[in-house]
């Protein structure tokens, strides 16, 4: 009786955030996948079954091809320069006798308490052509030559995009590593000092070792967030020119809001989710694998 | 026990005491309807404010509230007239969208407003549905103009163009000056179709005679991969290489700003805008002279954004409050506000005090008499629109050939038919 009780009980506590997981979540996610089997427009009563012919037309476009590419380069280069920055300034910052580090941590994570919208209309600005802040410094260090479209050139747009996100995304990684540098304990670089070891030899024999559980937290969120992004790219260049900063999320937004093809839309979401899925787990398993060891 | 019920007896009079004002500003709040209104862009909030006011001024029961344009104003709607949930009154076009929403009975029907007799009979069909059901009064025939620094062109000697060829010469003259020759608004997908347009209009439509052009899209038989559409996107690389560097990041604002700064000898804008060009001081106005020397001149001619109302709100105070609002907006009364501040070509015929340039003033004849065709986007679908504006980008830009431009076009023109 007691435990029926107590089984009760639990499932009433589950129950509300149950409904509202279903209800928000999983009820949203098999709509997706059905309507990535029909034809719509968001806007009429009904919608037409149409098969695999929204999954055959994505890879039909060449607009897809595109999007994928920018993808990658954003999550790709993006995770490698985040996390690099990152833990170069963690530890720099986690060094003795340096002086203001409260000054520097503050500085680099200002940018994560703002909005991402208010981070790419600044950037923006940096990037107008002749006038920002960028063309602007070039021309009076007299390297005026180096100045570019920056925003509107097709093997430039994707770089000045994965810069801006970087300065951004810098902020919560550095917090991550710093956390884990602090618990490294000192003795160990104290042995390995006695030892003969430098401090390269030092960083990566003990530093990058211990410091693994931070790193597989860092790649996966900044991986996550690099691959979910919209209002940030949205916000700075709004996929352009062309289709030469469009990533994936924006090409869902487009097809769905746009072009008003919400089954292509979601078609399109679905194959990213699966994605996503199929990478964070293989990102998991390595990484996992690489902290046992 | 008793200070139990005591303290049961202090909080049901608190309660009271707490619900009595609230219940009398409700009583209050039924006799007052707020309207939202999506339907000012950034660039004229005086004169929509000035518009509203005047309004509420004349029905204070009936308040306006504004809400703040977006950069993707037709995305806003879409997204939410899929919800339910449109503004009471708000910009709508005549494009797959618009129909859609009027014809899944997302929009009011205006027809029996007195300010539907008074819109010009062949603006007011392009917002009507096959049902007869008008959902929207245009503000505007819109067509594009080119803007030009007179001062500029008077110290080089220069005549305002009357062809391609000789369009071309003048920027160069401008160009070999160090100055940039035209300014393009390449973010927005109206300023980017306009090049395109009047190329298209005077060197391919024109060949195809009045009405040609629609006929061969109705009929399925339109196509731009042919020498002819190619020609058209080597004359639009042409024409691309005097634009301003980073053409394709540069919005409405930004790009009358460069004018009104004279960074650009010359601007392609809206009719819409014309209020914005002539407070430079400075500006004139021609249509786009990209026929062949000595041809007639085609215009590119729509009709503006309209003006709705949704069926969000049906209580009866709501329906009437919109027939209102809509009433004032296209009266003598209320347009002229929104049409001092925008300088645009009126769409009502018993419009008063109108404000327009008098270079504009000059061609009106031309647009209401000449031959013309829409704005291309216009006849399209939006997934075909979404493709032909993309592509045109990659023209300016450099990376999409004429040819291959030609093509993808094409197809998505083919394989996205605009719904009717």
């Amino acid at each position: 009786m007691e435990s029926k009780k107590r089984v009760l009980t639990g499932i009433l506590f589950l129950l509300p955030i149950t409904l509202i997981m279903l209800v928000l979540f999983i009820i949203p996610v098999f709509q997706t996948f059905w309507l990535s089997f029909r034809d719509w427009n968001g806007i009429s009563a009904v919608s037409k079954f149409i098969g695999f012919d929204n999954y055959l037309a994505l890879l039909k476009s060449d607009s897809i091809r595109q999007t994928i590419l920018n993808t990658l380069q954003l999550f790709a280069l993006g995770t490698v320069l985040i996390n690099a920055i990152a833990l170069a300034a963690a530890v720099a910052f986690d060094r003795k006798g340096l002086i203001h580090t409260s000054l520097y941590k503050v500085v680099y994570f200002l940018p994560t308490v703002l909005s991402p919208v208010v981070v790419a209309l600044i950037w923006r600005a940096m990037y107008f052509t002749d006038w920002g802040v960028i063309d602007t410094v070039l021309k009076r260090i007299g390297l005026s030559s180096l100045s570019r479209v920056w925003l509107g050139e097709p093997g430039v747009v994707m770089i000045c995009l994965i810069i801006a996100y970087a300065w951004y995304q810098i902020g919560t990684t550095l917090v991550i590593y710093l956390a884990g540098l602090q618990s490294i304990p000192v003795e160990l670089y104290e042995s390995a000092m006695i030892d003969g070891a430098g401090r390269f030899q030092q960083f990566r024999t003990i530093t990058v070792p211990l410091l693994a559980p931070a790193i597989t937290i860092n790649v996966l969120f900044v991986v996550v967030n690099a691959l979910k992004t919209f209002d940030f790219p949205f916000a700075l260049t709004e996929g352009g020119p062309q289709y030469f900063s469009r990533v994936v999320t924006l090409q869902i937004y487009f097809y769905a809001f746009r072009g008003i093809k919400y089954g292509l839309g979601t078609a399109l979401s679905v194959v990213y989710t699966l994605f996503i899925l199929l990478l964070s787990i293989t990102l998991v398993r390595s990484l996992g694998r690489r902290e046992q060891r | 026990m008793r200070r139990k019920a005591l303290l049961r007896w202090v909080s049901i009079a608190l309660l009271l005491v707490c619900g009595i004002p609230t219940a009398i500003a409700g009583g209050q709040q039924s006799k007052e309807v707020t309207l939202t209104s999506y339907a000012v862009p950034n660039d004229w909030k005086e004169g929509g404010q000035a518009l509203y006011d005047a309004f509420m001024k004349k029905h204070p029961s009936i308040k306006i509230e504004d809400i703040p344009y977006t950069t993707d104003s037709l995305t806003f709607l879409r997204t939410r007239g899929a919800v339910n949930d449109l503004p009471d009154v708000h910009e709508i076009n005549n494009d797959e969208a618009g129909l859609l929403f009027a014809k899944e009975g997302k929009l009011m029907d205006l027809r029996g407003l007195v300010a539907a007799k008074h819109v010009y009979p062949n603006l007011l069909k392009e917002y009507t549905i096959s049902s007869g059901l008008v959902f929207g009064f245009t503000q505007g025939s819109s067509t594009a103009f080119i803007y030009y620094n007179k001062e500029l062109f008077k110290e080089l000697g220069l005549e305002v163009p009357t062809n391609f060829d000789d369009f071309i010469a003048v920027c160069e003259k401008i160009k070999a000056k160090g100055i940039t020759p035209i300014g393009l608004a390449g973010q927005d997908p109206w300023n980017t179709e306009f090049p395109f347009d009047w190329i298209y209009a005077n060197q391919v439509a024109i060949t195809l005679g009045p009405g040609g052009y629609q006929k061969k899209l109705a009929d399925g038989s339109f196509s731009l991969d042919n020498p002819e559409g190619v020609e058209v996107f080597k004359k639009i690389k042409k024409l691309s290489s005097y634009f301003q560097k980073g053409v394709t990041s540069d919005s409405e604002t930004s790009t009358q700003d460069l004018f009104a700064k004279k960074k650009v000898a010359m601007t392609f804008a809206g009719s819409w805008n014309a209020a914005l060009a002539e407070r430079s001081g400075f500006a004139g106005a021609f249509f786009p002279p990209f026929g062949k020397k000595g041809a007639p001149q085609w215009v590119v001619n729509s009709p503006e954004s309209a003006i709705g109302a949704s069926n969000t709100h049906t209580a009866p105070e709501y329906v009437d409050a919109k027939k209102k609002f809509l009433e004032f907006w296209f009266s003598p009364e209320g347009y002229q506000l929104m049409q001092n501040a925008r300088g645009n070509i009126p769409s009502i015929d018993n419009a008063v005090n109108v404000k327009i340039m008098p270079d504009i003033q000059a061609l009106l004849p031309v647009l209401g008499k000449g031959p013309s065709i829409p704005f291309l986007m216009n006849t399209y679908s939006t997934a075909a629109s979404d493709v032909f504006i993309s592509t045109l980008s990659g023209i300016f830009i450099g990376s999409a050939a004429p040819e291959d431009a030609a093509k993808k076009i094409s197809e998505a023109i083919k394989a996205n038919p605009k719904s009717k």
